[in-house]
């Protein structure tokens, strides 16, 4: 499930040659490019990144070996720190084919660097044990100006650029982290927390290597290793709220099960956990696996190299350096990959399929392939009816939760922080019923009251997400209905107006009065909701219930134009005393004259009316 | 041996085998027929509107109407007859039978069996105790108890109601030309002005006490199947049932000549063991006029044809006498003016048909025929609409007031302590306006009430 080398990058490995030339790289894990310094950069130092093939190359001074080498984010500029105190700024751009220009900065206080990150293109954040500097570097006066300072109490720190994050670790064992956001040239401290690592007298500190920082569903995380002499090591995940006065606070723990070295990936939301010993790799997702804090392991598999590499690099090995987001170096071969998710994998290692489809639909760019897994299990029938509504109610974006967790940052009132936004897939009504449901109900050896039931399902979760449902839709649910026979059903959700009134569904509705009579009552009934009373007035003759028609246009005080019609159908379907009565009914409403000339007036002869008239006064005795 | 081959081809078509291959077909063709009888027998009942069957305890047919052919009647009285002694066997009476549109009522009472097959529903049980009545006021109840005691069982009852097959036939007919009137046991007046018939009234009753004749107790007029006018002696009174069975006696055509007659007859409501002696006479059914209109004076003493015969002429020369009076008189008996809906006043065009029952004096207005029921089958409709409701304020007696909108017509029934009124209103009327027309309607019949009603029984 996992594929290494889908992007990769050769370097220069670390060497030191007897000719006395040595190769150093550094990874800046800021803007993703892996650094090569020959001879501390005497013979050139050369940056690469996986995301563009834009290769640098330089030459600086050798002023002895780097212990850090960050560039910033534009790439003009190159931070590196040569001795403890200072850090040197080179000004890649302007010499080419030369030495490079340098500049040497350090904090007031000159004590020992602790972090050395760009903050923006021309900002330099510096990081003592006591103080944050943030410097402004013009590059073209060639000089440094402290913009601003501030006083902290450091063992370690640790920068997350994307949110502009800068953890400080401080306290008795380091535990207690302090989270800075450095932004508008300001600091803004955000609430600091304490965390636990599982301290023990053979472990005191909590070590910056057993710390990492990441986003997982629009949210910021910092995960912390958590060691157990008794149990197995934990990754403690504490959320870092976007405002400035929330406490951070715990809140997944992912049970890793495992002694030992690992590495730590996240990918797509995913914490993606390499176990070396073990040759595997754990992977999470926090959503999925369980709605406490505690999560077991999603998919336990293991990395395969991406078969453009030839013979297969060896993996898992001492010499692989794992970064974040998705970074594998291996220092050994001089490589570096980037890791990828092969979702289309996941059949395979999940085997419960409602929580596969879970999975698919949380990660990015994949519809396609979640819906047609969507498809395939809906086809096979894994899924309870309960499941798929679950499902359902997931993609029509009508899910609280994801609403909620979409526009957190945005919710929250003086956000100081930001980061990455997560969006979670969407299908459209469109997209559901030419890629799902009409297949299904295509397939001809599915029952059609089970592809009912799916169509209801979906129906439900578009309801329940307050979103109203294409009228393409609508007929198709309905026609499924009346396919499968589930006229109750279909009488039912007419008649609580689950879907909407409109009058091409009055009409289907009208054509199945043969196979349930009840549906011909709710037709008319949206008809006249509708106020189409022309259409009902032709329906009623239709059936010809002319009497009925009429009582409908006085109901309605509906215009003459429609009288005539149905006095034409009251002629050709009508005894003589309904027609007398439609007559009469007109005369009295001092209709025009024209409009129920066609009736006649001569429906009763003098003579029987006469005769009648005997008749009934006289008791005269008859037989039919 | 042979037949018992499996699909045997050869040895199978020997002759013995066909031969009796044949005798089968035709025993099978033999119960076919009789089905397609019962089957015809039985369509052919389903369209009647009543078929009546009265027969003895022990099968014996007595009558049948419609004209019924001999032998099919003996197997269907065969049949009912076992259906009722089947049910008394078991402790239990017979009451009804239905399929579908076919109800089938019987009426057991000893010594005879009634049944009838109607496509309708409503009072066929009083129908038959109509029959029964029927039958016993030209046997009377003791008389039909005693003749088999006395000629055994197998004696054929058709002797001694030879020439009454008539009455019971013109009796089922009344079920459908005149109102409900009949199986509810009321009557309807002829309507006449008050102050004739006031006339009439106080000129018969004087007639008849002037008499003195011990054992007359009533005067009677009937016309047109209506009553003109009744006087009584002191306080007996006389059922509407018996009414009607004089009703029905005195509209036999036979009997309409300028002669008089001396009939027997028992009024089982009365006294269903003796017999009344009616002197019963059309005193202007002749050649100068012909007013339909019959006297008949009720004895109870088989000697006073001629006392009674005085009475009539007394009574005759007497209205004959009042010109103005005479007049009138025979211009309600000749044409009846019964009570046009018009009468009612604006807004009532929608108002098509109605009968009022009053539950007190037990007598009926019905409205005069108007457009648009006026063949016989509209009529009859319409009258079927109120048969049926009455039934249902019969079954539920809380049921009072009932507006039912049809695709022909509008149904409104009222139904009070005082008065049922039924009446068919057009397609198109509201309940409120069908409701403001039936109350003008009550207030004019109010109004009129002496003109359509017999308010009070002159006694002598």
């Amino acid at each position: 499930m996992l594929e290494l080398g889908a992007q990769f990058i050769p370097f220069e490995p670390d060497r030191s040659a007897h000719d006395g030339n040595i190769t150093r790289n550094f990874f800046d894990t800021s803007s993703q490019r892996i650094c090569t310094m020959r001879n501390n950069g005497a013979l050139g130092m050369t940056s690469k990144s996986l995301q563009n093939d834009k290769i640098m190359n330089v030459r600086t001074k050798d002023r002895g070996e780097p212990s850090t080498v960050k560039l910033s984010p534009d790439g003009r500029l190159c931070a590196m720190q040569r001795s403890p105190n200072t850090a040197d700024i080179i000004f890649l751009e302007k010499t080419e084919n030369s030495l490079c220009l340098e500049l040497n900065v350090s904090t007031k206080s000159k004590e020992p660097l602790l972090a050395v990150e760009w903050v923006t293109n021309n900002q330099l954040l510096l990081v003592n044990n006591h103080s944050a500097e943030l410097l402004f570097i013009n590059e073209d006066k060639k000089s440094s100006k402290l913009i601003k300072a501030t006083n902290v109490n450091a063992a370690w720190a640790i920068y997350y650029a994307p949110s502009q994050l800068l953890l400080i670790a401080n306290g008795q064992s380091c535990s207690n982290l302090q989270p800075i956001i450095v932004a508008h040239s300001q600091f803004t401290r955000m609430k600091n927390f304490e965390v636990d690592f599982g301290g023990s007298i053979s472990k005191e500190n909590f070590l910056e290597k057993d710390a990492a920082i990441a986003t997982i569903y629009g949210k910021v995380y910092v995960m912390v290793f958590r060691y157990s002499n008794r149990s197995a090591t934990m990754l403690d995940l504490y959320e870092l709220p976007f405002d400035a006065t929330t406490v951070p606070q715990f809140k997944h723990s992912l049970i890793l099960g495992f002694n030992g070295g690992c590495g730590i990936h996240v990918i797509d939301n995913l914490v993606i956990i390499h176990h070396q010993s073990s040759q595997k790799s754990l992977i999470f997702d926090i959503k999925v696996s369980s709605p406490s804090k505690s999560h077991s392991p999603l998919v336990t598999t293991t990395i395969e190299p991406h078969p453009q590499h030839q013979p297969p690099p060896s993996l898992y090995t001492n010499f692989w350096f794992t970064f974040l987001p998705d970074v594998v170096i291996d220092s050994a071969g001089g490589v570096m990959y980037s890791l990828r998710l092969k979702n289309e994998k996941s059949q395979l290692e999940i085997p419960e399929k409602h929580t596969m489809l879970e999975y698919l639909a949380r990660r990015k760019n994949e519809k396609k392939l979640f819906i047609a897994t969507l498809l395939s299990c809906l086809r096979a029938r894994a899924l309870s009816l309960r499941q798929i509504r679950k499902v359902f109610t997931r993609i029509c974006g009508g899910e609280k939760e994801l609403k909620s967790a979409e526009n957190a940052s945005e919710n929250v009132q003086k956000a100081v922080m930001s980061c990455e936004k997560w969006n979670p897939m969407i299908v459209s009504q469109q997209e559901m019923q030419s890629a799902v449901l009409i297949p299904l109900r295509e397939d001809t050896s599915l029952p059609e009251s089970y592809v009912a039931n799916i169509m209801l399902q979906y129906l439900r979760s578009l309801f329940d997400a307050s979103l109203s449902p294409e009228a393409y839709l609508i007929e198709m649910v309905v026609e499924t209905l009346a396919e499968a026979g589930e006229m109750s059903k279909l009488q039912q959700i007419v008649t609580y107006r689950v879907i909407n009134d409109s009058k091409p569904l009055a009409f289907l509705l009208l054509s199945y009065e043969a196979r349930c009579s009840t549906l011909f009552q709710s037709g008319v009934d949206i008809l006249a909701r509708n106020k189409a009373s022309d259409e009902i007035v032709e329906v009623m003759l239709e059936k010809k219930q002319i009497v009925d028609a009429f009582r409908f246009i006085d109901v309605r005080n509906l215009n003459e134009g429609l009288i005539p019609k149905v006095v034409e159908a009251a002629n050709q379907n009508c005894y003589r005393q309904t027609r007398y009565a439609i007559r009469e009914h007109l005369v009295e409403k001092k209709a025009k004259a024209s409009l129920y000339k066609s009736i006649g007036d001569d429906l009763y002869t003098d003579a029987e009316v006469q005769e009648a008239n005997t008749e009934q006064a006289t008791c005269t005795l008859f037989e039919l | 041996m042979e037949v018992e081959v499996p699909g045997g081809s050869a040895e199978a078509t020997d002759t013995g085998s066909e031969a009796s291959f044949k005798v089968s077909q035709r025993e099978i063709e033999d119960v076919e027929e009789n089905l397609k009888n019962a089957e015809a027998i039985f369509e052919h009942l389903e369209q009647l509107p009543f078929q009546v069957f009265i027969l003895s305890e022990f099968g014996k047919p007595i009558f049948v109407n419609n004209d019924r052919d001999e032998g099919e009647v003996v197997s269907l009285a065969a049949l009912i007859c076992a259906f009722v002694s089947r049910c008394q066997s078991w402790g239990d009476s017979l009451m009804s039978m239905t399929s579908q549109d076919n109800h089938i009522q019987f009426l057991h009472k000893s010594p005879l069996i009634f049944c009838v097959v109607s496509k309708y529903a409503e009072q066929l049980d009083q129908q038959l105790e109509v029959l029964f009545e029927q039958i016993c006021s030209i046997l009377s109840k003791s008389q039909l108890e005693n003749v088999y005691k006395k000629k055994g069982d197998n004696y054929d009852l058709r002797k001694l109601l030879r020439g009454t097959d008539r009455l019971i036939d013109s009796s089922i007919s009344s079920w459908r030309a005149s109102p409900i009137n009949l199986v509810d046991s009321s009557i309807s007046a002829i309507p006449m002005n008050p102050s004739d018939r006031e006339f009439f009234s106080t000129t018969m009753a004087s007639c008849m006490g002037a008499a003195k004749l011990d054992g007359a107790l009533f005067g009677i007029m009937i016309a047109r199947r209506q009553i003109a006018a009744i006087v009584r002696f002191k306080k007996y009174v006389i059922h509407p049932r018996d009414l009607n069975i004089l009703i029905n006696l005195v509209s036999d055509t036979t009997l309409q000549t300028d002669s008089q007659n001396w009939v027997p007859i028992c009024l089982p409501r009365f006294n269903d063991t003796g017999f009344f002696y009616a002197y019963i006479s059309y005193p202007w059914c002749n050649k100068d006029q012909d007013i339909p209109a019959c006297l008949v004076l009720l004895s109870v003493k088989r000697d006073h044809f001629d006392g009674l015969k005085e009475v009539r002429q007394q009574i005759v020369n007497k209205l004959e006498n009042n010109a103005k009076f005479f007049t009138n008189f025979s211009q309600a008996v000749k044409t009846p003016n019964l009570y046009q809906i018009s009468q009612i006043g604006s807004n009532s065009e929608s108002l098509w048909s109605f009968l009022y029952l009053n539950h007190s004096s037990r007598q009926v207005c019905m409205s005069a025929s108007k457009i648009p029921l006026i063949t016989r089958t509209e009529r009859w409709m319409a009258r079927c609409e109120m048969r049926r409701s009455s039934a249902l304020s019969t079954r539920h007696p809380h049921l009072r007031t009932l507006f039912v909108r049809g695709t022909k017509h509008c149904l409104f029934v009222w139904v009070t302590d005082l008065f049922s009124l039924y009446c068919i209103f057009g397609p198109f009327v509201t309940a409120a306006v069908s409701f403001q027309v039936v109350e003008k309607l009550l207030k004019s019949l109010k109004s009129h009430e002496q003109r359509y009603f017999i308010i009070n029984t002159t006694s002598f």
